[in-house]
């Protein structure tokens, strides 16, 4: 029998909570990820920055981000 | 001495100077003056406490394209110490760029010199009672070509200029400090060039005239402009208004609420991270200063029933960085140390910004302000370009990433957060040329042998750092120039 180390009531329910959010965040993100468009302001973008949403970010920063 | 305006019987007083408006400008000009041996009249329209018989009379309107009410009226205080009874004790000097002519304004900068009016920090420090040997003003050390950490001073508790002073004054065998006493009126000569002496009033219908060598304004940023345009009854477009510049080039510090950011750093970002641009940043883009402030959240905080478990989940998500990402590209979510980006962005000068009067009367019968608070294009470029530069600076420094409202990043969409930070200057801006300008470098108005401004009206451009200290310094300067005649 696979014996497992016993967690607090407290561990359980952090888990059970970040479980319970992360896991259609995590789906939903999945496919908003996949319409994604990248919107490079052209000043912004010709010295190594692009801005997602708002954030502004170094381009290596971006996973998936193509010129 | 300390008198009661509304207890009095005179009719006439006589002094060497008189000073009009009991605040930092104000009292510090009035000491300057005492210690070299003038006897002065210190002279407040209010009275030692805030009344709202008072501070209406600061009532008018505002119809720029920034509509502020607290512009108007709330901003100041109108009793003894004026608005250093509310202020945050913030302190700073102006960057060399600030006393550069720049073309990109169109119109010219400041006459005099820096190290000129910094020859009287020293002194300005201890009447605000900061430390003169904590060197506050140098700028740390930060790997950027782009912007600087901001360099400034506190004030702390804020001065409060009645509590600190008030016991001197009355003291004084130099200084008469009146309350309650309004100025209402600037009588000229006959010839023009010269007040022959003031009309002041009490709350109780009593008029009182004063007679000096010299008259001095202190009534604040707004308030010098609107005395000097309702003195409209010898010089139809009122006292000193030779070029029609009197009102004009209101300016303000913008407060911008620029956006969020997370933290990638949190010993770099500490609890508040402050930005000043580098002069090569400005002059690059044609921009004026400012300073953004990355104030961070300390611990996140929840409401309502449920708070208790909102913040357990929040924590939970805090601890794991990939559900943090996942939350934030749903939610405008922040953990302990991410924060929002506040600002004071320096206005240009600018002849549409100013104060007008209305046709509506106070109770003196003087006309009451418009306030016709402006930005222009040149205003929201600066905006612009440093909410970008200084997102793509703390990006590249690994600092923080930040997320700029949408009205930062589209030019097209109006600039909608801003605010005052009540810090009010520019309407009786300093030139030596009287066209563009209302007093001349050693702050007299223009035309006029025995009238000056002191206080932040005469600043030819506002820079990106509080005003407070320039205002003590200029009057110190000022106290100097006066006391010398």
């Amino acid at each position: 029998m696979k014996m497992t180390k016993k967690q607090s009531p407290i561990q359980n329910r952090r888990r059970f909570l970040a479980a319970l959010l992360t896991f259609p965040l995590l789906l939903s993100s999945i496919a908003h990820g996949r319409e994604k468009k990248f919107l490079a302001i052209p000043s912004i973008g010709a010295d190594g920055f692009v801005i997602v949403n708002g954030w502004v970010m170094l381009k290596q920063d971006i996973t998936g981000y193509k010129e | 001495m300390l008198i009661d305006l509304n207890n009095e019987k005179i009719r006439e007083a006589r002094y060497d100077v008189c000073v009009y408006g009991a605040g930092p400008a104000g009292i510090t000009l009035a000491r300057a003056l005492a210690g070299k041996g003038k006897s002065v009249a210190l002279i407040e329209g209010g009275s030692l406490n805030f009344s709202e018989e008072s501070q209406s009379l600061y009532d008018g309107k505002s119809v720029g394209n920034i509509q502020d009410w607290n512009a108007v009226r709330n901003c100041r205080l109108r009793y003894f110490g004026g608005t250093s009874n509310h202020w945050t004790g913030r302190c700073g000097i102006f960057d060399p760029i600030d006393f550069e002519n720049r073309d990109y304004y169109g119109l010219p900068g400041w006459p005099i010199r820096r190290d000129e009016v910094l020859s009287y920090l020293s002194k300005a420090l201890e009447i605000v009672d900061i430390p003169t040997n904590a060197l506050p003003f140098v700028h740390p050390p930060l790997e950027s070509n782009r912007f600087r950490l901001s360099a400034k001073a506190l004030s702390l508790p804020p001065t409060r200029f009645s509590e600190k002073y008030l016991n001197e004054i009355k003291s004084s065998s130099k200084i008469h400090a009146y309350i309650n006493a309004n100025l209402v009126n600037l009588n000229l000569r006959e010839n023009g060039g010269s007040l022959a002496g003031t009309e002041v009033r009490n709350f109780r219908g009593g008029s009182f005239v004063f007679v000096a060598g010299q008259h001095v304004l202190a009534l604040g940023g707004i308030e010098n402009a609107r005395i000097l345009l309702n003195a409209d009854k010898q010089q139809k477009s009122g006292i000193g208004n030779h070029s029609g510049m009197v009102g004009r080039c209101f300016m303000e510090h913008f407060n911008v609420a620029y956006g969020r950011f997370v933290t990638e750093n949190q010993q770099a970002m500490g609890s508040v991270l402050e930005l000043n641009p580098t002069a090569a940043l400005m002059k690059e883009h044609g921009i004026g200063n400012g300073v953004l402030a990355f104030n961070t959240n300390s611990e996140a905080v929840m409401y309502g029933r449920l708070k208790v478990l909102k913040k357990a989940v929040r924590d939970t998500i805090c601890k794991s960085e990939s559900a943090t990402d996942i939350s934030r590209k749903f939610t405008n979510f922040d953990c302990p140390g991410d924060g929002v980006i506040s600002s004071m962005i320096e206005q240009s000068p600018n002849l549409d910004s100013r104060v007008l009067l209305d046709s509506e009367r106070d109770k003196f019968g003087l006309r009451r302000i418009k306030l016709d608070w402006r930005m222009s294009d040149a205003d929201r470029k600066t905006i612009r370009v440093l909410g970008i530069e200084a997102a793509k600076e703390t990006a590249r420094m690994r600092y923080a990433r930040i997320q700029l409202n949408d009205f930062i990043l589209d030019d097209t969409k109006e600039i909608t957060a801003v605010g005052p930070h009540c810090h009010q200057m520019g309407t009786t801006r300093m030139s030596v040329d009287p066209r563009f300008g209302v007093v001349n470098p050693n702050s007299k108005v223009h035309g006029i042998s025995n009238l000056y401004i002191a206080g932040s009206s005469v600043f030819p451009t506002g820079g990106g750092i509080n005003p407070t200290l320039t205002i003590v310094m200029l009057a110190l300067r000022l106290g100097g120039h006066i006391g010398s005649l």
